[in-house]
Parts: C-alpha cells; structure tokens; sequence
C-alpha cells in the first residue's frame, strides 16, 4: 500500500488535536465511514505524528487494535513523571464494528459546561484510565476511532463520570 | 575523555528508498515546508501540550528560513497544523502588512497552497504575534501564538532547571511574591504584556507579549490556543472552554490598560489602541488595522 | 497497511553516499571553489557553526549573505535541518590522518610533535604586497604538511606524518592522576531533547556554538569569573577524519567521504580548598569541524571548567562553570535572532510597559504629599 499523501496525514493530525481540544465530540477524519475505517483513522494519527510505520522510531503511543479490549494496554500505558508529565501515553484505540460503549458525563477542559454522551468504550477501560490518571498531571490520553469514520478524544485532563 | 558509544542508524528504510529514487535530490518544497520528521516532533509535542493545558512542552524545534525569535516557533506550529482547507491569517502586533508577517505568510501560501485572509472572522487558523484579534472568535478557529519567551517564571528564575522543577511541583511562591512586592511598593502590579495566568487551576503560564486588554479572551474561549516557542523549543496550548485566570491578589482585581480614548480612524472604544504621532496632533488609534478597516467601512 | 521498502538497498546506499558528497566536485574551478581555496577559515566557521560539512554550500551562502557571518549559518541551518540523517558513526582523534599535532604540556610525547601548517608564529603585518594577496590562505589540508619534532619552530620540508599518533594524556591516565569525569552521550541535540546539563549535549553546543561567543565565556572563565583554575593544552590536533560505512548486504567496509577537523585537550589544575578530593587534573575536550583553533581550545576549556565545577562538592556554579547558562548562551543563531528580533514591530508591547509607567508614577506617597501641599 502506498505511503499516505502529506495532506492526508495533515488532516489526520488536525482532526486528533480537535478531539483532544473538545473531548467527547466525533470529529471526522480522513478515512471514510465503513469497514476498517477505525483502523485506518488509527494508523493515519500514528504516521502523522508519532511513527513512520516502516521502523518504528515514535515512542509515547500505544496502539490498541480492533477486537482488543483496550483494557489491559491503558493499565499498562507509562503516565509520564511529575517533571515530564507529557511522557504519558497517547493510545490510540481502533474500535472497529460496534464497540462497547458506556454513557458518560464530562466536564473539563475543552467542554462548556457538563456533556452527557456515549464514549465508544467499556467501563473497565475507563476505570483502568481512572486509575492511570489519579495523579495529575500524569495520566495517558485516549483517542478513539471508529468505523464510522470519526475520532473522539479523552485527554487525561477531562474529568469523567459514568451514568447509570 | 568524551568518548561515544556505537548508535544505530536513525534513517528508515522507507526514507532512505525515497531518498534513492529521488538521487538524493529533492525538487521544490515539501507540502508545508517542513519534513515529515519535523512534523511529527512538533505533532507529538501539541497532541501532549492540550492534554495538559499551560505546561510546557519541550519539541526538537527545527532551523527554519525565520531566524529565531522571528517566529520560528509559531510558524512550525502553523505548519504541522494546518490543513490544505485552511484559510489562514497571518499578523504582527495588530498589522497584517508587517514585513515579518509578510514573510511567513508568504512562506505558508507557497509551500502549503492554502488561501489567506486579513479577516479574522473567515480565517480558520490565526498566526498571531502579541495580540488576539479584536473580532468575536468561534469553535474550532485554531489561534497559534508567537512566544518569545516561554516560562513565566523567567523573571523570577533565569536557569530553567531552577523553574521545571518549581512547575513540576506547582511552587508559584515565588511569582506571588514578586507580585506582592510591587503592591507593597507601588500600590500597583508592574505586569504589563505577558502578564502570567493559572490554567485550569494548575500550571502557572505566559499568555506571550499579549496586552492584559487580550488577556480575558482567553478565559472559557470557543478557540483552541496553542503557544510555539522555536527559540526556546517549547510548545503549550490551552484548550477551548478553559479556565485562564490571571495571577491577582482576591482583594486587587485584574485591571486591563483601558483608558478614556477612542480610536480617532473607526471611534472604537473598545480595542487595544496605540499612540498615534504621525500627524501633528497625538492620538489613538486600534492596534488591530483590519478591524479598524471594516469598523470604518460599515462592516 | 503497509509502507513501500527499499526495492535496491544498493543503490540506497550510494545514494546516501552521494548526499554526504556536495553537489559539485570540491576541487572545481567554479567561483565557489575558488573562494573555499582562497577563505577556508571562513568558511570553516560558518560549517561548524551550520554543524555541516559542505564546503561549497557554506562559500555560497557567505556570498548571499554578503559576508554577515551569522545569517550565512542561518541559511545553511534552514537548508540542512530539512537533510534526513543518515547515521552516526564513532571516531576517536587517535584514529584521524593528522595534519598538526602540538603537545605544549609536554616537550617530548610519545609519537613526538608537528607543527603543520599554522600561521601562529608569523608576525601579525598587514601585508600590502598585491602579490602575496594571490598566495594567501593556509595551504590546503591535504598538501604535505611540516613536520617539527621537538621545537615548533620553523617547519622543515617534505617530512610526512605518521598514519596515527597515540593521545598525549596516556601518561596521565597511566598514573591516575585524571580526575574522574561524566561520560559523553551522543544524542543529536537538532533532533532530540536532552537536558542540556550533561556532558554530551553540553559537548554537542559546544560544537556548534557561535565562536565569539565560545571565545569570551572561555576567557572569562579563565580570567578569574569562574572558580580558580589554571588550564594547560595537553593537546591540540587537526587530522583528517574518514567516514566509513558498511554496505548492508556483503558488510564490506567503504569510505563514504571525509573532512577535516580539529581537537584539543585541556588539562584544569586545581586543588580542592575543602582537601576532601585527591589533587587531580580534571581534562576537558573540544572538537570542532575544520581548522578555527580556538573554537576547539574554547570548549575544551568550558569543558573542563564545567566538569570542574560538577565534581565540587556543593554545586554552586558561576555562570562561567554552569553548563545550562554555557548552553544557552553560546548558540549564535539563537542569539543572534533574539537580539535582532528587537526591530520587529513592538508598538502594542511598548505600550502596554507605557501604560505601566505611567501608572506607577507617582507613588503614593507623592501623591499624599501634593495633596497636603
């Protein structure tokens, strides 16, 4: 497969630092809605900013691919240090057909107010990022892709309740 | 005796067949000028920077045609951000028609192929250098401040070890101090541009030379705010809808420079002026030339 | 999803090495040659400042500058940043063809002493002979360089150097009287982060630190500003350094290119008041591509005085030992920007400081005056 037009990655890179910007809102990305969309909404983010993909030279992400619960790689995720905080993880998830999701309300950074909405992820992947976050400003954030075509941030710095 | 250990190669294989079938040459400019490694040094530093809002970010901030401490910070910024969509603004000091700005305006239409505007309402990516536009601004309009200096904490500390760790620990005593001494002293605050802001509660941080008149429209902004510092090879931003409070004492509320003038070109009331010798007789007029322009006109 | 590979790793690797090569020959008859031939001291400042070999682009980008030092490394900076790097490769001075190699700690090293082809000893006369004019400039490196054993005097005709010549500290080493010193890390600083107070990113500014500046901070460190402390070249050596690579299929060895460079060895004497430390030379070292001198005694010399400085026991620094302020001092691209960023427009920044003053004056207490008055 052909290594991805700069434009494309440019409009890959734009669309995570929106949703990092506004957590909790679907933004779209490159990729158009379908199968394997998630994916490559993913791995587009990863060229863009973090690996060339041939050799791996990006540390700080963690890649989570489709069917893999996320669970277990954001406990594992480094959270950065008090001094270098921005060594947490940034994982990049690929939830791909119909993810599990879990209603929420954020609030934070980024959100006017309080926004009540469906995160495509499970409740253990949020208790265990809970718990990757309990210390600020150390923590990893989470970027979701889906098949639909979009991609939907939660930065380490939105506070996160889970309803019902 | 410095002597080195063996490092392995850094160039990918992909890289270095690219570099075969081009003969080594590379014909004109890159899409957005910088190389695919630069981007992805300055992507990773952001993506960092608005997960945690106000601190710094250290990024391999990369040589570029603007000297440093002309910009070079707030141009890689602009260009890993951008996209080939984008309609983009370039200004300095209020002036669209300033050389520099000129220059890197210039720079990012050539290598990126975007359009440009003067008008802050159309613009969707703003480089800015010491002022935020007088227009209201909206959701998803992406502000890239130019920063000369990055740590707030300079003027309290020179050695930057000194103030990461005063960062890491959130010690701004510091700071508060420095404060205070001027209110004993002089009944006021001497912070005049670049007046320091806590973000989200939590890290002390320089809003770059902006007037303290900009320094609200930061607060709970629609925008998105990032900071490059290519000097000092630090980026950091601040997301939309996020707390930017200045540093003031509970019982001295923040004040902006606000006097009695009006521009003396549009009669605005409401936007930064500068003084205005030109003529024979001393005025004001808005720092911000384009809106000044379409006050004038009726638009 | 996958990338494309390389299809011909041959041929990528002699595309890599013909990148390490400039565009042209080096030895052509062009303007840019001729001015390398004629201001290769020149152009050698702005290659260690630009941190590239490439002595045809550097001779250009003097020329577009019109002479300004400083904005020539500038535009070999920009042009270079956007170069991918290729790989590292490690080099010890021992192993370098040597051009000159002067010993002032010692009369007599082991592999003895070469003056080479230095103007340190010719007498400082502007010289109003339009014939000389054609003659001038060191002769090239790869001209027979003198050979002087002993008495660095007057270099005698055609003797040829040694292939290697041994480091003159191994005495030193040998009888443990070098004090104990950080190793060096090669990060590449262009490309990476590091803290800039270890060694090796310190080394590495050094490197391609502007040279004036390089030059005051040493000699303020020695003049007294930093601790007390008297430096004695162990060792300054210029030699030719080949750059070789493996192929990646056979892993036969090939010389790619090479250049020249020089290095210095400075030994700090000095012994600790607080007595708790053995009495030891703490050695420094400097390197710089091509053949400006006192760009490589500099930082040899900030080197030592800021190795120096780590080993004292309650680690306050003068600026001249603190390897941050060192660093951020001596880059002259950042410096040179900031300090003529000042004729950027500043009307809106100025007034906002104007508003200030003017607001802080008169002090209350004043004003408690007039109204009494």
């Amino acid at each position: 497969m052909a290594h991805p037009a700069p434009e494309t990655l440019h409009a890959a890179f734009r669309a995570a630092l929106l949703a990092f910007a506004y957590p909790g809102r679907p933004r779209r990305a490159p990729a158009e809605a379908g199968a394997g969309a998630a994916e490559r909404n993913a791995r587009l983010v990863i060229a863009a900013a973090f690996d060339d993909g041939a050799d791996p030279e990006g540390e700080g992400y963690v890649f989570v691919p489709p069917n893999v619960p996320p669970a277990a790689l954001v406990a594992t995720a480094p959270r950065g240090s008090e001094e270098a905080p921005q060594d947490g993880a940034t994982i990049v998830v690929a939830a791909a057909g119909d993810p599990a999701r879990t209603r929420v309300r954020l609030s934070g950074p980024g959100i006017d107010g309080v926004l009540e909405t469906l995160l495509p992820l499970d409740r253990d992947t949020l208790a265990e990022r809970a718990l990757a976050c309990c210390e600020p400003p150390r923590g990893v954030d989470l970027l979701v892709s889906c098949d639909d075509g979009t991609l939907v941030g939660l930065p380490r710095s939105t506070a996160l309740e889970v309803v019902g | 005796m410095g002597e080195f250990t063996d490092v392995t190669p850094s160039l990918s294989k992909r890289e270095l067949g690219d570099l075969a079938r081009r003969g080594g040459r590379s014909a004109g400019y890159r899409f957005a000028y910088l190389d695919e490694s630069a981007k992805r040094d300055v992507r990773r530093a952001l993506l960092k920077a608005i997960c945690i809002p106000g601190h710094q970010v250290p990024f391999a901030s990369r040589e570029m045609p603007v000297a440093r401490g002309w910009g070079s910070g707030g141009l890689q910024v602009t260009l890993a951000t951008l996209v080939a969509q984008d309609v983009v603004k370039v200004y300095d000091q209020g002036d669209d028609e300033s050389m520099n700005a000129i220059a890197i305006r210039d720079l990012i239409r050539r290598t990126a192929g975007v359009a440009t505007t003067t008008d802050a309402r159309a613009a969707t990516l703003i480089q800015t250098r010491h002022r935020i536009p007088e227009d209201a601004l909206h959701e998803d309009q992406v502000l890239v401040f130019q920063v000369p200096i990055a740590d707030p904490l300079r003027i309290v500390d020179a050695r930057p070890s000194v103030t990461r760790r005063l960062h890491a620990e959130r010690d701004y005593a510091p700071i508060w101090l420095y404060l205070y001494e001027d209110l004993a002293r002089r009944d006021r605050s001497s912070f005049s541009h670049s007046h320091p802001v806590l973000v989200d509660g939590s890290y002390v941080m320089s809003p770059s030379p902006i007037p303290r008149h900009d320094v609200p429209r930061l607060h709970h902004a629609p925008f998105l705010a990032l900071f490059g510092a290519g000097r000092e090879a630090i980026v950091y931003a601040v997301p939309p809808y996020t707390r930017v409070e200045p540093v003031t004492f509970e019982d001295r509320p923040f004040e902006t420079e606000r006097g009695e003038a009006a521009c003396a070109l549009c009669g605005a009331t409401a936007t930064f002026l500068v003084e205005d010798d030109a003529t024979s007789e001393h005025r004001w007029i808005c720092s911000d030339v384009d809106h000044c322009v379409r006050t004038r006109g009726g638009r | 999803m996958g990338y494309t590979t390389v299809a011909n790793r041959e041929a990528a690797v002699l595309a890599a090495a013909e990148l390490l090569a400039s565009g042209a020959p080096a030895d052509g008859d062009d303007e840019l040659s001729r001015f390398v031939e004629r201001y290769p001291l020149a152009v050698d400042q702005v290659m260690a400042e630009a941190g590239i070999v490439e002595p045809r682009v550097c001779a250009r980008a003097f020329a577009q500058a019109q002479g300004d030092l400083a904005r020539a490394v500038s535009l070999v900076r920009a042009w270079s940043a956007m170069l991918p790097r290729l790989a590292h490769r490690r080099t010890s001075p021992q192993d370098w063809l040597p051009l000159r190699r002067i010993t002032p700690a010692f009369a007599e090293p082991s592999g003895g002493q070469f003056l080479g082809a230095s103007r340190d000893y010719e007498r400082r006369l502007l010289d109003f002979d339009d014939r000389s004019a054609a003659r001038a400039g060191l002769a090239s490196p790869r001209d027979g360089a003198a050979a002087a054993p002993s008495s660095a005097a007057n270099p005698a005709d055609g003797a040829q150097l040694p292939a290697g010549l041994p480091a003159a500290n191994e005495t030193l080493a040998a009888e443990g009287l070098v004090a104990e010193c950080e190793r060096a890390r090669p990060d590449d600083i262009t490309r990476a982060t590091p803290s800039k107070t270890e060694r090796g990113p310190f080394l590495q500014s050094l490197a391609r630190a502007e040279t004036g500046a390089l030059t005051a901070l040493a000699y303020g460190g020695i003049r007294g500003y930093g601790g007390r402390r008297d430096p004695t070249l162990v060792e300054l050596r210029a030699g030719e350094i080949l750059v070789r690579f493996e192929r990646p299929d056979t892993g036969q060895p090939f010389v790619v290119g090479s250049f020249v460079a020089t290095y210095a060895e400075v030994a700090l004497y000095a012994v600790h008041e607080s007595g708790e430390t053995d009495a030891a030379f703490t050695l420094g070292t400097g390197v710089t591509p091509g053949r400006v001198e006192r760009r490589a005694i500099a930082s040899a010399l900030l080197d030592a005085a800021a190795a120096r400085a780590a080993l004292e026991p309650d680690g306050a620094r003068a600026p001249y030992d603190d390897r941050e302020f060192i660093t951020l001092t001596v880059d002259g691209q950042e410096a040179s920007g900031f300090v003529e960023h000042l004729k950027l427009p500043h009307h809106v920044t100025f007034a906002a400081e104007l508003e200030r003053v003017r607001a802080l004056r008169p002090s209350p207490f004043d004003r408690l005056r007039v109204t009494r008055g």
